[in-house]
């Protein structure tokens, strides 16, 4: 398992709650900004993207890319994080 | 000789000094004749590279000698050979070279003591067990009869709308003994009873029929009945040797020609709509009728064109007209045929062009009609694929077992005589897929899942990505099929791209290369040199679905197919080619569905699954070593993983001391010209008798 960063850290330690979509890893303030005017406001409204496509890898990259225009560090950032995220809480 | 004691001298010194890259730059540059005997020294060099320290260096100049063509057996004056002094030392890696290259473990020294006894007086307990395991397997050049019998037991052509089977019955005793083999066999009996065959019975497969017209229609029938008894009764005079499926057939047979001759006029007349009603008969009420002389017209062209198959070169009229002979003097032919229809509701097809020119403009449509969405039925032609079975009985272990061989080239039945009926392309149509990328949901989902994708919640905001999904899928539909399979980095590269098929030549000179290692005669192999061996693959029918009949579609999917069905490699002997489903075989008997062994709980679930077990034999008669090499090559190159195999396997000759990179090669090689086999034999599973 390659390293993970502090921001993905701090995400998986605890439940998301009303935590902003800035707090995704790989997301930061210009994405962030993006989704906002998508309607994807808070993290947990990613969360449903992410399980609404069954936390496949490949579709919820793609779907980052066509929401925010998020290269593929940033996508692959944030879907570990998520699924972290939901090995941990779901 | 050529060789100077000088140089081996030399040679012994690096050896010592474990400098294997000298050692290999010296015998390139050098032809020294490594099998001499050191005088003082008392050993080969050989003798010096096994035994020396540290144990990676030992390896390597072993490696490095064996190749350069040391030979494993040789004895020093006081007859020890390399393979003692590694069974002294421990050297497990060194014996498996050494045996593998023809190295012989039972070989005394002058001591009377073998390998083995030293093993044991050393107590190198691993060398010991490796030793055990070599030894332990029987030697297969003794009592290598064939402890089996292969029988045709039935030939099945399966078109759209039929499945016929025909059995062979011995009446002539005296005639088998000419024939030697059954594939020939087949053949002959082809073409000798293309009359025969003629007669087809028809399954329907899901039809329904629209009657409008049933007047009188079991009159007929009764009669028909009736002139079938009677028939049957002159019959069993004449035909007392036939067998019990065979009386059957007979029965079938006469029937119709009595009936026909009997009721031509009448079924003229009448011939639509008893056409009618006897199928309705046969499809409502499972009524079997055997004999009903003017039905079933669409299956009248299959008949014919069933002699094509079996490439009589004979023409209609004349086939016919023999035909009616045949019929009187029923009981003389050599070989009968006996034509089951694989339901019960069979009926019989008659081949009488007197009538099925009647009742042709009443049925052909219909027929069409029942051709379902099948698109392979289109214009005037017909896809027949066949099949044969063979009984599989090995008497001593009381095993039987079915093979069923599906032949490659699925027949191109010509179609003649048929009038062109409207439904045929509104079916065609009908069974082609959209093909813009306009779908609802609902048809996004299902071709998602087709293709073996299965789609989250089909929303607004999630269609376009499952709408991309998909026409990747469509390009690439390798990435849906490959799962959880991480195969060898070899094989992963072939599966990407198909570039390594137009050049082959680095394959094909390792495989020369492994080949040639094992021509040579003097050796003394593992399990003796009696070429009686091949290499299996199992693989799994649900995977291939029946590959080789499209398999020339695409020969890129073809290969990851192949590769992905292979769940089992193994190494067998001609004397009892089936041997590997006994165990299966025996559990399945008793009504076991689960095994602890994996590759048995596979067989079983195959089985399960009312299909059989697809055996593929390769590499027909070479020695065990031989086929154990190609063995180990090929669940390298597939990945021990990713198989049912226990243990990979051992190598011999060469390839036992090739990088692993190469074995792959050589493996990879060997499963491609495994597929090309495959592609061009057809697919034969295996199952029990009582499936």
């Amino acid at each position: 398992m390659s390293s993970t960063s502090q921001k993905h850290r701090n995400f998986v330690a605890e439940p998301m709650g009303e935590k902003p979509v800035t707090d995704l890893a790989g997301v930061g303030e210009v994405l962030g900004k993006r989704l906002e005017t998508a309607g994807f406001d808070k993290a947990y409204v990613v969360l449903g993207q992410f399980l609404v496509l069954k936390k496949d890898k490949e579709l919820f990259q793609e779907w980052m890319k066509e929401t925010c225009s998020a290269n593929s560090k940033q996508s692959a950032d944030c879907y570990q994080c998520l699924k972290d995220w939901c090995d941990e809480f779901l | 000789m050529g060789t100077t004691y000088k140089e081996l001298f030399k040679l012994y010194d690096l050896i010592q000094s474990g400098d294997a890259r000298s050692v290999e730059r010296f015998l390139n540059e050098n032809a020294v004749d490594l099998n001499m005997i050191l005088p003082c020294k008392g050993i080969g060099v050989l003798h010096l590279a096994v035994g020396i320290e540290p144990i990676d260096k030992s390896k390597k100049c072993t490696e490095i000698i064996l190749k350069h063509g040391g030979d494993p057996n040789i004895s020093n004056d006081d007859g020890v050979t390399p393979v003692h002094i590694a069974a002294i030392w421990g050297k497990v890696d060194n014996m498996k070279l050494l045996l593998g290259c023809g190295g012989d473990p039972s070989r005394c020294d002058l001591d009377g003591i073998s390998a083995f006894d030293y093993a044991v007086r050393e107590q190198q307990w691993e060398v010991y067990d490796y030793l055990h395991n070599v030894v332990n397997e029987t030697d297969d050049s003794i009592g290598s009869q064939c402890a089996y019998t292969l029988d045709l037991e039935r030939i099945r052509v399966t078109t759209d709308q039929i499945v016929a089977e025909y059995e062979p019955v011995e009446e002539n005793k005296s005639n088998d003994a000419l024939i030697t083999r059954k594939s020939e066999m087949i053949r002959d009996w082809c073409d000798k009873n293309s009359l025969v065959i003629n007669k087809l019975y028809p399954t329907i497969l899901g039809e329904t029929f629209l009657i409008d017209n049933e007047y009188e229609p079991w009159r007929q029938t009764e009669f028909i009945k009736q002139s079938l008894n009677n028939a049957q009764d002159n019959l069993d005079e004449t035909n007392n040797t036939f067998r019990t499926c065979l009386s059957k057939r007979s029965e079938v047979e006469v029937s119709g020609i009595q009936a026909l001759e009997q009721t031509l006029d009448k079924s003229r007349v009448s011939c639509s709509c008893t056409n009618d009603a006897i199928r309705r008969g046969s499809i409502y009420e499972n009524f079997s009728l055997p004999g009903s002389p003017n039905n079933i017209i669409h299956k009248n062209y299959n008949s014919k064109t069933s002699l094509k198959k079996c490439k009589i070169q004979s023409n209609n009229s004349e086939i016919k007209k023999s035909q009616q002979s045949k019929l009187t003097e029923d009981s003389v032919n050599i070989d009968r045929v006996l034509a089951v229809a694989q339901n019960k509701t069979n009926e019989w097809l008659s081949t009488c062009s007197d009538i099925s020119e009647d009742i042709k403009a009443g049925n052909t449509r219909r027929s069409s009609a029942s051709s379902g969405v099948s698109s392979s039925y289109s214009g005037n032609i017909l896809l027949a694929s066949i099949q044969e079975e063979y009984k599989y009985e090995d008497k001593e272990e009381d095993v039987v077992l079915l093979e069923r061989r599906i032949l490659v080239s699925s027949i191109v039945l010509p179609v003649e005589e048929t009038a062109d009926s409207p439904d045929q392309t509104i079916l065609s149509v009908a069974s082609s897929l959209p093909s813009s990328m306009e779908y609802d949901n609902n048809t996004l989902r299902a071709e998602l899942i087709r293709l073996g994708f299965n789609p989250g919640p089909i929303q607004e905001n999630t269609k376009t990505l499952y709408l991309k999904k998909l026409h990747t899928l469509k390009n690439n539909p390798i990435i849906a099929q490959h799962e959880n399979k991480t195969y060898s980095v070899e094989l992963e590269k072939s599966l990407r791209s198909d570039s390594w098929i137009h050049n082959l030549s680095p394959y094909i000179e390792l495989e020369n290369i492994a080949r040639a290692g094992f021509a040579k005669q003097d050796k003394k192999w593992r399990e003796g040199n009696a070429k009686t061996s091949f290499t299996y693959l199992l693989l799994d029918p649900r995977v291939t679905a029946n590959l080789p009949a499209k398999g020339r579609q695409n020969p890129y999917l073809s290969w990851s197919t192949f590769i992905n069905s292979i769940f089992y490699v193994g190494k067998g002997k001609r004397s009892r080619p089936y041997s590997h489903l006994y165990q299966a075989l025996i559990l399945w008997k008793k009504n076991f569905k689960q095994s602890g062994d994996k590759k048995v709980q596979h067989i079983l679930d195959i089985w399960s699954d009312k299909l059989g077990v697809i055996c593929l034999h390769v590499f027909q008669n070479v020695i065990p070593a031989e086929a154990y090499t190609y063995e180990a090559a090929m669940i390298d190159v597939i990945g021990l993983q990713n198989l049912k195999n226990l243990k990979t396997g051992n190598y011999y000759g060469v390839a036992s001391s090739w990088p692993h990179r190469e074995r792959r090669m050589l493996g990879l090689y060997l499963l491609y010209k495994a597929m090309l086999i495959f592609l061009c034999e057809g697919e034969r599973q295996l199952r029990p008798d009582d499936i």
